[in-house]
């Protein structure tokens, strides 16, 4: 086994955002054998990700194996776990969403379908389909939900902490400069100076980030299919625990959580949504903000990038491969991608075209209510489905399969819901 | 009125995959679906499809059937994996289990852990460590204890059994759920003259059945998606060159009963051993190109390890599917849709697997064409991975013995396997999806069963001290001795449970 020989023996992190620190302290936990490095560069406030304190549920996975106790993690950020979205639009009347992970069934129909045919044979009476998931998530004690929202500040705080524990060398820089060499990073050079090498290089410098480009990466701009915003944050939270409300406002949003509100505008002058057309060239991988940008009023944005840190790490090649996990690596990154394109589309642009993926999604979805999304989607079903159900054009068909319940089955699991039904 | 008029489907065919559909539709879209099923006696059925993959066990749940009685029907024995012999090699054989190699440490797949310690020469082979492996080995069985440790839940099993008991038994359910049948044999089909889709099939007895949605389920004949609609096939014979099987059952040995298939590697393909309660089924599938059916019948005359108990009968087909396995308004499930050899038992999970897809597709009296995109595309999907999976089994070989093992150890292969095989070959790796037939353990069995070990593996294995992963190999190793030893002979398990029929 030839092979087995090369092992990676140093990590250079650049970036010491959320993301930044995410990785390395993943991959120090990964490569106990290795030397991580973290370049720190001065802050970057086009960065969402190192402002947004919200996480889809992936995070919980992450910490679990980063070992970050979730007790901790809520006590130090102030976490609030989000699992009951109120969405306010021109003119509409508030809409709730509740979400799982995978979409529930009860006896092999999927529950949106019953409650759809409900709401067909008995009009208006029924309690809303977030009603439904709030009922199965008492029912289950599901931690499910929106993931929690947070203070960011604390939480870069915290993983600061715990990269210092770990032994990550940190050196502060204002700038770095690329040197590539036969389609790989030969080294980095820290204003001007000092030079840094490694086996691994991970670009997790956010929005400004050039090390993939610098080694002939393209980009490919999605401004035709999302919105250009930019995001300002307030420290004045508000509401019920668990509850958020997301207000549409002249091509904006309003974010209010019990932690924080953010403010989502339009603006031609916010960098452009879009992602590398390669993550991972050579010796160096970019990931979070650096790969790719798509606004999000939800968790999704930071789980994105915490999945591409366990994707790295799932993958993580040695020094002298054949690429061929690279090629993985990019593979699965782009699903990944295309996922949260599609996401932002119908999150932060409800109505509007989107991304060709989008309209497919949207167009299965309204035939006949199937949540058609690639198997990889880092984007479960049961979140899509809770989205669409809010947000979407309701589907026109109820499925055959609902239909053919008998009638004692739908009552049942819609009163199962009731109890739970909460005016808004 | 709300609910939606019922869709007249017309089934056509009455096998295995007819039978099943009609049984599931029935079952699961009762007032949704007008089944009428035609078929005639006079046509036999192939009734491949011995050996199952454990997705059989919940169609028979969600059908509601008894597990067991469904057992007793069909003369059934139960199927941890199966046996692969002379594949890599002459010499050589693996079980490819249904389930997985020992379990994850720190989130990294066992086979790396296993692989570093080959690397370093101090392990027992990797099936040493598979639950269902050792216990295929020692022909036990015991059936999954529901709230069972990690060991319980590293296995999983399916049924070998008597195909054409199946097709009667699913008939008797189907009809009880209100599915009509007609006897006759389908004389001519008509189009309806605006769209062009067909209006209704008519029979020798003079019937005329007319439907909104037709199945074909007549084989290889396909009446309906090919000879009527003409929808092309996809041929994959310069992968899967095998176009023949010579079948032929033998009286069951006393003794213990192999709770598994075999298939063994011969000149110029394999041939299939299939342990039920009262026969072995056995078949040697071949490529007419290198071998002569006399040549097949000789052979497989000359490999069963019983008495045969009929002549050898000679089955053709030929690899491939349709570009749409829904055209129009027909449906084609089974043969009709598509073949792939039965070297993974899957012929009956493709049956399973489009029913499904069709129950969750079904349409409306008038059929949307994203229904039917969606079905195709998904059924594609299906068969595609499990078209590359076969292809594996045959190109990952050592073997220069014959014309035929030369050929397919040097051909080119698709490019979907071929970049799934550079991945494994240089990081141990297997392409991830989640959807399919076969996942990440069954690629490992067949990648190392057939001796294509990876130059590399996942560097988080490097990190345990290697007394320590040694000591944890060793434990694991005895755990599952242990737990195989406490299992209940096979044949034992099978009259004990009640699944055995008396003679």
């Amino acid at each position: 086994m030839s092979g087995a020989a090369g092992v990676t023996r140093s990590v250079l992190v650049v970036g010491d955002g959320v993301v930044g620190l995410a990785a390395a302290i993943a991959l120090r936990r990964a490569l106990p054998g290795a030397a991580v490095r973290l370049v720190q560069l001065p802050g970057d406030e086009d960065s969402w990700l190192n402002r947004l304190g919200a996480a889809s549920p992936i995070i919980h996975r992450f910490h679990r194996q980063i070992g970050l106790d979730p007790r901790l993690f809520a006590r130090r950020t102030n976490a609030d776990p989000a699992y009951l979205r109120h969405y306010v639009r021109d003119g509409q009347p508030a809409v709730r969403e509740a979400s799982t992970a995978a979409i529930p069934f009860v006896e092999g129909v999927p529950l949106h379908h019953i409650w759809l045919r409900h709401r067909l044979e008995d009009g208006e009476g029924a309690p809303d389909f977030a009603a439904m998931l709030l009922a199965l998530r008492e029912a289950r004690g599901d931690e499910g939900g929106f993931g929690p929202r947070f203070d960011i500040a604390a939480y870069q705080g915290l993983l600061g902490e715990m990269a210092a524990a770990l032994d990550i060398d940190i050196a502060a820089v204002a700038d770095v400069t690329v040197t590539a060499d036969n389609g790989a990073v030969a080294g980095l050079s820290a204003d001007g100076g000092a030079w840094l090498r490694a086996d691994l290089y991970v670009d997790a410098a956010g929005p400004r980030s050039r090390l993939l480009t610098a080694l002939g990466a393209g980009w490919t701009d999605w401004s035709d299919w999302l919105p250009k915003l930019s995001l300002s944050m307030s420290p004045d939270g508000g509401g019920a625990q668990g509850d958020e409300r997301l207000a549409y406002e002249g091509g904006g949003i309003v974010w209010q959580t019990p932690v924080w509100r953010a403010a989502l505008a339009p603006d031609a002058t916010a960098r452009g949504p879009g992602c590398l057309g390669r993550c991972w060239l050579g010796n160096a991988v970019a990931i979070g903000e650096a790969a790719v940008r798509a606004p999000t009023a939800d968790g999704v944005g930071l789980g994105v990038a915490l999945e591409d840190i366990l994707r790295l790490i799932a993958l993580l090649p040695r020094p002298d491969g054949g690429g061929q996990e690279q090629r993985e690596y990019d593979r699965r990154a782009a699903i990944a991608y295309r996922a949260l394109a599609d996401w932002s589309g119908l999150s932060t642009a409800p109505g509007a075209d989107g991304p060709p993926g989008l309209a497919e999604i949207g167009a299965a979805f309204a035939a006949r209510g199937r949540v058609a999304i690639d198997e990889l989607s880092p984007i479960q079903p049961g979140e899509w489905l809770a989205r669409l159900m809010a947000l979407g054009p309701p589907p026109r068909r109820v499925d055959p399969t609902a239909w053919a319940l008998p009638d004692a089955v739908v009552r049942s699991t819609i009163a199962r819901a009731a109890p739970a039904r909460v005016p808004t | 009125m709300i609910r939606p008029e019922p869709v007249r489907v017309v089934i056509l065919g009455g096998g295995t995959a007819g039978w099943m559909t009609a049984a599931a539709l029935a079952k699961l879209l009762p007032g949704q679906a007008d089944i009428h099923l035609v078929e005639s006696e006079e046509i036999g059925i192939v009734g491949v499809g011995e050996a199952t993959l454990p997705h059989l066990r919940e169609f028979i749940r969600r059908l509601g059937l008894d597990e067991m009685d469904f057992m007793r029907k069909t003369r059934a024995t139960f199927k941890l994996g199966i046996d692969f012999v002379d594949f890599g090699a002459i010499g050589e054989r693996y079980i490819h289990p249904f389930g997985a190699y020992g379990t994850d440490i720190a989130g990294v797949g066992f086979h790396h852990y296993w692989l570093r310690m080959k690397a370093a020469g101090r392990v027992p082979p990797i099936c040493d460590f598979s639950l269902p492996i050792v216990a295929s080995r020692a022909r036990r069985f015991a059936p999954i204890p529901a709230g069972g440790d990690f060991l319980d839940s590293s296995y999983s099993y399916a049924y070998q059994f008597d195909a054409t008991r199946m097709a009667p038994m699913l008939r008797a359910f189907a009809e009880a759920h209100g599915v009509r049948r007609s006897e006759g044999k389908v004389v001519g089909v008509d189009r309806d003259g605006t769209s062009g889709d067909i209006a209704a099939l008519r029979t020798d007895r003079d019937e005329t059945i007319a439907g909104d949605l037709f199945v074909d389920c007549s084989g290889f004949r396909a009446l309906l998606i090919g000879e009527a609609l003409g929808s092309p096939w996809e041929d994959w014979s310069q992968w899967l060159p095998c176009d023949r099987a010579a079948a032929l059952p033998c009286t069951a040995p006393d003794g213990p009963i192999e709770p598994y298939t075999r298939a063994t590697a011969m000149p110029a393909g394999w041939r299939w051993r299939i342990p039920l309660q009262h026969r072995v089924g056995n078949g040697y599938v071949y490529s007419s190109a290198h071998l002569s059916d006399d040549e097949a019948c000789g052979a497989i005359l000359g490999a069963i390890e019983g008495e045969p108990l009929a002549d050898p009968r000679v089955l053709r087909f030929r690899a491939g599917r349709r570009t749409k396995s829904w055209d129009r308004n027909v449906v084609a499930i089974g043969l009709a849709s598509g073949f792939l050899e039965p070297l993974e038992s899957t012929s009956i999970h493709l049956v399973q697997q489009a029913v499904t897809r069709l129950v969750e597709l079904f349409p409306q009296r008038r059929i949307d064409a994203s229904d039917r995109d969606t079905f195709n595309a998904l059924v594609d999907r299906e068969y595609d991975r499990i078209r590359d999976f076969l292809i594996l089994h045959y190109h990952a070989t050592r073997r220069d013995d014959s014309d035929f093992w030369n050929h397919v150890r040097t051909m080119a292969v698709p490019e979907t396997l071929q970049r799934k095989m550079d991945l494994w070959r240089t990081s141990g790796r297997v392409e991830l999806y989640t959807q399919g037939l076969f996942l990440e353990a069954s690629w490992v069995a067949v990648y190392l069963g057939q001796g294509v070990v990876p130059i590399s593996y996942d560097q988080r294995a490097d990190t345990p001290a290697p007394d320590r992963l040694a000591k944890s190999l060793t434990e694991l190793d005895q755990a599952i001795r242990q737990r195989v030893a406490a299992w209940p002979d096979h044949g034992d398990y099978l009259r004990q449970a009640g699944a055995w029929e008396a003679a």
